[in-house]
């Protein structure tokens, strides 16, 4: 009896890479995709490896050198420096582990948070069900950013407020996803079968509900990611998120704004790092998309 | 004389139509619309019926798996419907469902073994080896291999995947099995194969099957009693000789010769071809609910009144008035 | 058999699809007839590529699809190899289809007379309101649907499935094409439905002078309605001959298979026979006969090489090189 489980444990294997070679080919295929995955990576690692060959760590972490103060890019300085002498690009390295981090903080809890509710929300319906989305459509009906600002501004300035505030606006878009999905998956005669064998509500939620679900929230959590840190950004360049010396990059554009005009590169650089990773997030996103549409998959010539 | 695994008293089971901003009541869809049947132990006990006759919603009513609005299911002395839930729970392990579509009723993420161990995990203490051991031992029964074990369901073909659906009913050693049209999406050469194991479990294990379907065809084959639905109700129950042979209700002799026949010889001497289709079950006839499209209309009895349902032997039940007419 | 009696003729059909797996061969060169005034059956089960075989010939198929060679010939007409825009002209007119399932045929914000009016004006030079109005009454008469003012009105989801499925045949007809290819018609349909509409279509054919082919896997359909039957298995047609030669005198295994699977009350008490095995992958299929793997009359020669579709008997068509001889225990 063992033997014959153990000989059939490749044939799992097999199955697995075979799907995850389809889904490698049809993402990494599109030079577009492709591109976006770079872009990611590049950053992931800057973030990670980033502080050990920045060239002015103690700059990015706040510490003052006024005698090269706005500096303009040179050799000694590739992007300039700020207004107290920072070098700029030390401090747009350190900022990437910051402007991940905080995007995969919001985007992870407000899964937590959100997928669940509607899981529940959708495979009990009625009054439960209604209770619950009629809450979470209640802080949909909020400007996004408004509500973030509202709650950012309530709770006082700092990174994790910020991230706070961002979780709260953004758990309800995960609820509604997953209420969709489990509202359809709730009456497909596999839930029913569980049902008849006499599985608990709980056990059904989580083996046979939450996986069906977990699919749409994948893919738009990609794409949330590159959407989280330009709101992130966005509070910070109110002043609602981090404060200095924090390396944000959102903060450093709203110090730059005020020297814009004689000294762009202040503003300049850290926007373009926004700009750059969010846009790779969105990449990466719109081809993932693509490739777990089943419609669209099947039809592709070779 | 052998005695009653399971019998329905009087089961209704109403859906509210719901409209307007309030979503106020306004109807009732009667799915099932009070259903007198009573299944023998170790019978084959056939369920036929069309769309919008109430057959699937009967089969989910008696194990519970949707809300009914009143009646009884007594299944070994106990009703279903009142039982709480705890107790629910326990008598589930005796009375199980294999559904019409196996792609659909296999969790396409869980492997055939988790499949058929679930039932295992959720009602006893069994430990993961004596699990596996019990799970091969129903691959077996079923005609799989340990093979099938590590695989999906996408992996597996029709005929495949509906016997893992048989061998995750019977993990538990059920009485009762119900059948939802279990061979209905299969190739014709793969229902052949099913049903044979179907028949041949049934012998091995003294089941109760209660099979619908609107396969006539499979009906003849196996069953030993028939009940035919139109609209939610019963109108007419026999053995499958009566019902085959001698069929007293006019909607059932409409059903069995409008069958196409294989062998080239109907089913019933003459082809009777129905006027119109069924009528919504949200607004059924008044009277008897067949007598719109009845061949045997009889007069203003049939539109206003509705028919009783008369025995017309030990075995035999009509709801028509031509039977009950003096 | 004379070649005028012959309306459509598909010679040699191979066609393959390219998904992501592999090169799937669909279609295997198939070969059939259909004559004026006949219905023929095209029958098989689940990916045997019939449905396949009915998008060729109007030339429907995905993107995904490769016509490798072959011919279909409509009245002299080679139409398979021909451009585009003139395969519109076939389309609709001079050969319809319906399918499997009405609801997704019909489009459901637009009521019924809107949509059957939509064609007529495309396939009639009658171009005012009123005669197109009569035209439309005529065709849901022609396929007995009750008041046809009132049908016009409504929208599809109003309908039952059977009546939907009617006013396509309608729509379908509103040319009065040679054939109509009917995908799985009555399948989706109750059975005292799916009586009324096969009795239709034998009078349509009757009245129309129509030809029909009848894509199914109901066995029991292809007796009742069927002058001819072509059985299809993995790509290619395996047998053909009149309805009653095919039940009375099966000459492929796959067709005696097929047939002495079919459940009847005729069965009871005795262990139903079935063809062991599966349908092949068509990303791999066998070489030689696509059967043999699952054949009890298997011989060398089914290995090496696909039997030819030859005539066996006077019409009666089979592609195998070692036929049973056994009598045929059901007819």
């Amino acid at each position: 009896m063992n033997e014959a489980a153990s000989e059939s444990i490749p044939v799992q294997r097999q199955q697995h890479f075979r799907e995850l070679r389809v889904f490698l080919k049809l993402v990494l295929k599109n030079p577009l995709s492709l591109t976006g995955t770079a872009i990611i990576v590049f950053f992931v690692v800057m973030a990670v490896v980033g502080p050990f060959i920045a060239p002015y760590p103690r700059q990015a972490e706040g510490v003052p050198d006024i005698a090269n103060q706005l500096r303009p890019p040179d050799w000694e300085h590739w992007f300039g420096t700020d207004e107290l002498g920072r070098d700029l690009l030390s401090r747009i390295i350190f900022g990437a582990r910051i402007s991940l981090m905080t995007s995969a903080a919001v985007v992870s809890v407000a899964i937590i948070v959100g997928m669940p509710l509607g899981a529940i929300a959708g495979y009990y319906g009625e009054r439960l069900g209604a209770v619950i989305m009629r809450v979470t459509d209640m802080f949909l009906a909020f400007p996004p950013l408004l509500l973030a600002l509202v709650v950012a501004a309530t709770l006082g300035g700092s990174l994790l407020n910020a991230i706070l505030a961002l979780i709260i606006t953004w758990w309800p878009w995960y609820t509604r996803l997953a209420y969709g999905q489990a509202s359809a998956t709730r009456n497909l005669p596999y839930v029913d079968s569980a049902r008849a064998i006499g599985v608990g509500d709980a056990k059904i939620i989580v083996r046979h509900i939450l996986p069906a679900t977990l699919a749409p929230i994948l893919i738009q959590a990609t794409l949330d990611l590159g959407s989280a840190i330009i709101a992130a950004a966005g509070l910070s360049f109110l002043g609602l998120g981090a404060q200095p010396p924090t390396p944000d990059w959102g903060l450093m554009v709203n110090m730059g704004k005020t020297y814009f005009l004689q000294h762009w590169w202040y503003a300049t650089f850290p926007g373009l790092a926004i700009l750059v990773l969010v846009l790779g997030f969105n990449l990466l996103g719109d081809a993932i998309r693509e490739a777990t549409d089943p419609k669209l998959s099947r039809r592709r010539l070779i | 004389m052998t005695e009653t695994i399971m019998e329905i008293r009087n089961l209704k089971t109403y859906f509210p139509i719901r409209s307007g901003l309030l979503q106020r009541t306004v109807g009732h869809v009667k799915a099932v619309d009070s259903v007198d049947l009573s299944i023998e132990k170790g019978e084959i006990f056939g369920l036929v019926g069309e769309s919008g006759s109430g057959k699937t919603t009967l089969a989910r009513s008696i194990l519970r798996l949707i809300e009914t609005t009143s009646g009884q299911v007594i299944f070994d002395g106990t009703d279903i419907l009142k039982v709480d839930r705890k107790n629910l729970k326990r008598m589930r392990k005796n009375f199980q469902i294999v559904f019409q579509n196996p792609f659909l009723s296999l969790n396409p993420r869980m492997t055939v073994r988790n499949i058929i161990a679930e039932p295992l995990r959720a009602h006893t203490q069994m430990g993961e080896s004596e699990i596996a051991h019990r799970v091969s031992e129903l691959l077996r029964l079923v005609g799989l291999t340990d093979e099938q074990l590590w695989r999906y369901s996408v992996e597996l073909s029709g005929g495949q995947a509906q016997r893992v659906c048989v061998a995750r009913a019977l993990a538990l050693s059920p009485s009762f099995v119900v059948l939802d049209e279990p061979t209905s999406s299969l190739d014709v050469s793969v229902q052949a194969q099913v049903l044979n194991l179907l028949k041949e479990l049934q012998r091995e294990l003294g089941l109760t099957y209660l099979l619908i379907t609107h396969d006539l065809g499979v009906v003849e084959y196996l069953v030993n009693r028939v009940a035919v639905m139109y609209l939610g109700k019963i109108v007419e129950v026999g053995n499958f000789e009566e019902i085959f042979r001698d069929a007293a209700h006019p909607y059932t002799q409409a059903l069995l010769s409008a069958v196409p026949n294989v062998d080239g010889t109907p089913l019933t001497p003459s082809r009777i071809i129905l006027r119109g289709s069924v009528p919504s079950p949200a607004n059924p006839p008044t009277g008897c609910a067949f007598h719109p499209r009845c061949p045997k209309y009889i007069g203003d009895i049939c539109r206003d009144v509705e028919p009783f349902p008369k025995s017309l032997s030990a075995t035999r039940r009509v709801a028509c008035h031509l039977y009950s007419a003096k | 058999m004379p070649k005028e009696n012959v309306l459509l003729s598909v010679q040699d059909l191979v066609v393959n699809f390219h998904t992501l797996d592999g090169v799937v061969h669909a279609l295997d060169g198939v070969a059939f007839d259909v004559r004026k005034r006949e219905i023929l059956g095209l029958v098989g089960e689940t990916g045997c590529g019939k449905s396949a075989t009915g998008l060729a010939i109007l030339r429907i198929l995905p993107d995904n699809s490769e016509i490798v060679k072959g011919q279909v010939i409509l009245e002299g007409d080679e139409i398979l190899h021909k451009a585009e825009n003139q395969v519109v002209n076939i389309r609709g007119r001079r050969i319809a289809m319906i399918f499997q399932d009405p609801a997704s045929s019909l489009n459901p914000v637009f009521p019924i007379g809107k949509q059957l009016l939509d064609v007529l004006k495309i396939h009639n030079e009658a171009t005012d309101e009123d005669s197109l109005r009569k035209l439309a009454h005529e065709k849901l008469i022609m396929v007995e649907l009750p008041d046809p003012e009132s049908i016009m009105t409504l929208y599809p989801h109003e309908l039952s499935g059977g009546m939907q499925q009617r006013v396509m045949m309608a729509i379908a007809l509103s040319s009065s094409p040679l054939l109509l290819i009917a995908d799985e018609p009555t399948t989706a349909l109750d059975v005292t439905i799916q009586a009324q509409l096969l009795v239709l279509l034998k009078k349509l054919k009757e009245t129309l002078g129509l030809s029909v082919l009848l894509i199914t896997h109901n066995l029991g359909v292809v007796r009742e309605l069927c002058d001819r039957i072509a059985i299809m298995y993995a790509g290619s047609i395996v047998e053909s001959a009149k309805t009653d030669r095919i039940f009375k005198n099966p000459l492929h295994p796959y067709t005696r298979g097929l047939i002495s699977s079919v459940v009847t009350g005729r069965l009871r008490g005795k262990v139903l026979h079935y063809i062991p095995g599966t349908v092949p992958s068509l990303l791999h299929p066998p070489l030689g006969c696509r059967f043999h793997p699952r054949c009890s009359y298997a011989i060398e020669a089914c290995k090496q090489s696909r039997p030819e579709l030859l005539e066996v008997e006077d019409g009666h068509f089979a592609a195998c090189y070692n036929m049973p001889k056994e009598p045929w225990w059901r007819t």
